[in-house]
């Protein structure tokens, strides 16, 4: 019974410590525009999302995904059409580009589920690639050159995002609901059961579960999340190309993510950060980018496979019980 | 496949029938793993399937719950037929199973792993806006299961880091978990060691629990262990299948 107290006031100051890291986190990116470029930070937080919203599947359900671009860059589209052909205000233009990437998600997701494995990561390659050769063709992307010159816009039709830090401010509320939104479902009794998926399959089917409808759902609720990451870049960049449908960025995604740590709650957040910061700085260098990332992926697989932060929180629960 | 009371003549008034399969059959590609399977099993009865290694014992289970569809044959639950039924459904109808190799999840803590099966009943599988305090209520009934087949002490550790032996126990909690009408338990006793012993011991008087609380159990074994007033189906290898009496 001692033991039991003591775990449970050990569970409370982990608890304590846990969100007094997240509010010096919140604190260090609302200080961070002060010190670095916006445009650079606002990069680094719609990948973050995104691998954020990836590893909802990867990490907490077990499904690797390897067309997650289509959701990332078809909102990125839908966004930039309708803020630049129909002049929607940029709130409205991301609610429709995490809408459209939500239906995509529902397309792709209904064929997907119905295989695993490397079947299911090959069906959604192909229906991505589907989804690329449809923006090369479509009139409404513009083919080879994409939508250029997206006008950022008055979001709520008064605060001017052209000004960086508004637009730095709306896109770091965006990754705040988008992160949040993946902590509350992965910490629900829907993500239990998701969990439960991931760890064995046949027993959640035994135990009554549709696991079909589960896996659906998570996929829906990842590309929905994608979607947002996709729509608030391309109000960054201002342009939405075929880049972002590109097979390579579902490779980045997943690259990010085991970076980071799969099923951490802040492993992508990390590994997007990385990722991005490497392609930032040797953008300007004469070495390949591709080269740089590929060898630390390379060395991330050997030496520490649970990711960065995945090794960190094994290190520690290690102490921990060491110490005990 | 046949039926043979274990102990002398079945009686007079016999208790109806709650799962029947009518000639069933499953070929792979052209091998025939189980074929014209005739099976009753009766409310409040203990059955036990037996056979030899390969005989298709564990094939039967699958059949008749659903992970495997059958090729020929008819499975009647409850007057109801589940021929064509998902495997998902059929479990919510009552008639449960549980796995050969020990059917946990690894990364959950024990409590966890009763408390996602007690999960779906109570109305909780798909809520993903709420909090995960909200399973809180369903403590009390998992640590109940849990005392029921003596893990109460385990309940924070995670269940992959269990006895082999252990992890069945809980696999059978959470089968438990589920209020089943009838439970098929596949080799529950399979490859337990010295350290299960007790486990096993003190089963028996579980198993008793369990058949009074559920409808009907049947349990499959590689050797025939005689339970006393219970049922026995053998099957055999060969076909057309032998008569085997226990």
């Amino acid at each position: 019974m001692a033991e039991l107290t003591s775990t449970g006031i050990d569970r409370q100051t982990r608890a304590r410590t846990e969100w007094l890291l997240v509010g010096l986190g919140i604190a260090a990116l609302i200080a961070a525009p002060f010190f670095l470029y916006p445009v650079f930070l606002m990069k680094m937080l719609c990948f973050a999302l995104f691998a954020a919203a990836f590893n909802l599947l990867l990490g907490y359900t077990g499904l690797l995904s390897f067309g997650h671009a289509a959701f990332f860059g078809g909102a990125a589209y839908f966004t930039a059409h309708a803020v630049k052909e129909w002049g929607w205000t940029p709130e409205f233009g991301v609610l429709l580009g995490v809408f459209g990437a939500a239906v995509l998600g529902l397309i792709i997701g209904f064929f997907a589920i119905r295989r695993q494995g490397i079947y299911f990561a090959m069906i959604t390659l192909a229906l991505a690639q589907m989804f690329y050769f449809f923006c090369v063709q479509a009139p409404f992307t513009k083919g080879e050159d994409g939508i250029q010159g997206v006008p950022r816009g008055h979001l709520f039709g008064f605060i001017d995002l052209s000004v960086p830090l508004n637009m730095y401010f709306f896109v770091l509320g965006g990754f705040l609901i988008g992160v949040f939104a993946v902590w509350r479902i992965v910490h629900s009794p829907f993500g239990m059961i998701l969990k439960s998926i991931r760890e064995n399959e046949n027993r959640a089917i035994s135990l009554g579960y549709s696991v079909a409808r589960y896996k659906l759902a998570a996929f829906v609720m990842s590309a929905t999340l994608a979607g947002l990451a996709g729509a608030m870049k391309a109000l960054v960049f201002q342009f939405a190309t075929l880049t972002d449908v590109t097979w390579q960025m579902s490779g980045e995604v997943i690259l990010m993510t085991l970076l980071g740590g799969i099923g951490t709650m802040l492993g992508p957040i990390v590994g997007a950060g990385l990722v991005v910061t490497l392609q930032n700085y040797l953008a300007t260098s004469e070495f390949p980018v591709t080269v740089i990332t590929g060898a630390i992926f390379m060395i991330c697989v050997l030496l520490f496979r649970r990711g960065i932060v995945g090794e960190i929180l094994a290190r520690f629960s290690r102490g921990e019980s060491d110490a005990r | 496949m046949t039926e043979a009371p274990v102990s002398g003549a079945a009686s007079d008034a016999e208790p109806r029938v709650v799962l029947s399969a009518r000639g069933l059959r499953r070929d792979f590609a052209g091998f025939v793993a189980v074929k014209d399977v005739d099976l009753d099993v009766r409310h409040a009865k203990i059955h036990a399937l037996i056979g030899p290694n390969g005989a298709g014992k564990t094939t039967v289970f699958n059949l008749l719950t659903k992970f495997l569809a059958p090729s020929a044959g008819r499975i009647e639950f409850m007057g109801r037929d589940i021929t064509s039924t998902p495997p998902a459904r059929v479990a919510r109808l009552g008639l449960v199973r549980s796995f050969q190799i020990s059917a946990i999840f690894p990364h959950l803590s024990v409590l966890d792993n009763v408390r996602v099966a007690l999960q779906r009943p109570g109305g909780l599988g798909y809520q993903f806006w709420r909090s995960r305090g909200s399973l809180d209520l369903l403590t009390p009934r998992a640590e109940q299961l849990l005392e029921t087949v003596g893990l109460q002490n385990e309940r924070n550790r995670m269940a992959g880091d269990l006895s082999y032996g252990r992890k069945r126990v809980l696999e059978i909690a959470t089968t438990l978990a589920l209020d089943p009408k009838v439970l098929l338990l596949d080799e529950p006793m399979a490859g337990m060691g010295h350290e299960d012993v007790e486990t096993v011991a003190t089963s028996s008087a579980m198993w008793r629990r369990i058949a009074q609380s559920s409808w009907s159990s049947t349990i499959s074994r590689s050797l025939p262990i005689s339970v006393t007033g219970s049922r026995c189906f053998s099957v055999a290898k060969s076909s057309p299948p032998a008569i085997t009496r226990p």
